[in-house]
């Protein structure tokens, strides 16, 4: 059976990813990747990406493909790891939101 | 209008419906909508190369989403490798960056898509919904730049399933557990 090096070398893989992140910033605020299997069964990471907040509306499409390009191009996901990269993008504000308990 | 144009469209629609409190339903209905907006393209511009309009949508039904996938997932690594040894500028690096984020996109609306459907713990904010579509529009702009390109065109031809892919995507009849199998062994 083979097991991608991601989920082998776990720690590495998430300092890998740190290293990258902490180039990113201050776009970025934190990159969180989370191994897993797609829907497909494949081997994946799916890196949640949070971004400060404050970028114009109008730039933040090309931002979040700068930085999954970039990513993808330092830690080499597929290629050093054995993982498919996914990622989903939020703003440090929404994924406040999102964190935020409720009372119901 | 073309029915890839027309789901781009209703996916900006329903993305914006609830604009003051977005439902959660209007937003995952938008990402996977925008996702099929993007397949149906690539299908109805590879069915389109055959020449008898009638049996487009016949063989339209062969194209699935694991062997598209596949197909993309190959195609963003075979560009990545090319577009890492820096080439020169030109028509040949432009059309592959455009080709790049047509197969990147579709990768990813796919991912976006299942967790749209199926994962329920989610939750969507508008913003990123919007972004999502954004993204397929701006692969819909780069299909047009380079889709008579021979690379373009056997990018379509690799959707295809093959014979091979199917193979390797076959579980082993051996390992299926059934419901005779004793579970003490």
């Amino acid at each position: 059976m083979y097991i991608p090096r991601a989920f082998v070398q776990q720690a590495e893989f998430v300092a890998a990813t740190a290293q990258a992140a902490n180039a990113l910033q201050p776009d970025v605020v934190r990159v969180t990747p989370i191994l897993g299997t797609d829907w497909n069964g494949e081997s994946a990471v799916f890196f949640q990406v949070v971004l400060a907040d404050g970028t114009p509306r109008a730039q933040l499409l090309n931002l979040t493909k700068q930085i999954s390009w970039f990513i993808v191009q330092q830690v080499q996901p597929l290629e050093e790891w054995g993982v498919l990269p996914y990622f989903d993008f939020s703003t440090q504000s929404e994924q406040a939101r999102i964190e935020e308990p409720t009372l119901a | 209008m073309a029915y890839a144009d027309e789901l781009l469209e209703l996916a900006q629609e329903i993305a914006n419906l609830h604009s003051q409190q977005p439902h959660q339903a209007s937003l995952r209905r938008a990402v996977s909508t925008a996702y099929y907006a993007l397949f149906h393209l690539l299908i109805s511009e590879a069915t389109s190369n055959w020449s008898r309009p009638e049996f487009r949508a016949i063989l339209a039904r062969v194209f699935d989403h694991g062997p598209m996938k596949q197909a993309a997932d190959k195609g963003v690594s075979e560009i990545q490798s090319y577009l890492k040894a820096k080439p020169p500028e030109g028509p040949e690096r432009e059309a592959a960056n455009h080709l790049y984020n047509v197969a990147n996109t579709f990768a990813q609306a796919q991912y976006h898509r299942t967790e749209a459907d199926y994962n329920t713990a989610r939750t969507w904010v508008q913003m990123e919904v919007l972004l999502h579509i954004e993204g397929i529009a701006e692969a819909f702009k780069s299909w047009s730049i380079i889709r008579e390109k021979p690379a373009a065109q056997a990018f379509l031809i690799s959707m295809l399933p093959s014979k091979e892919r199917r193979q390797n995507e076959r579980p082993n009849p051996e390992k299926r557990p059934t419901l005779l199998d004793d579970p003490k062994s």
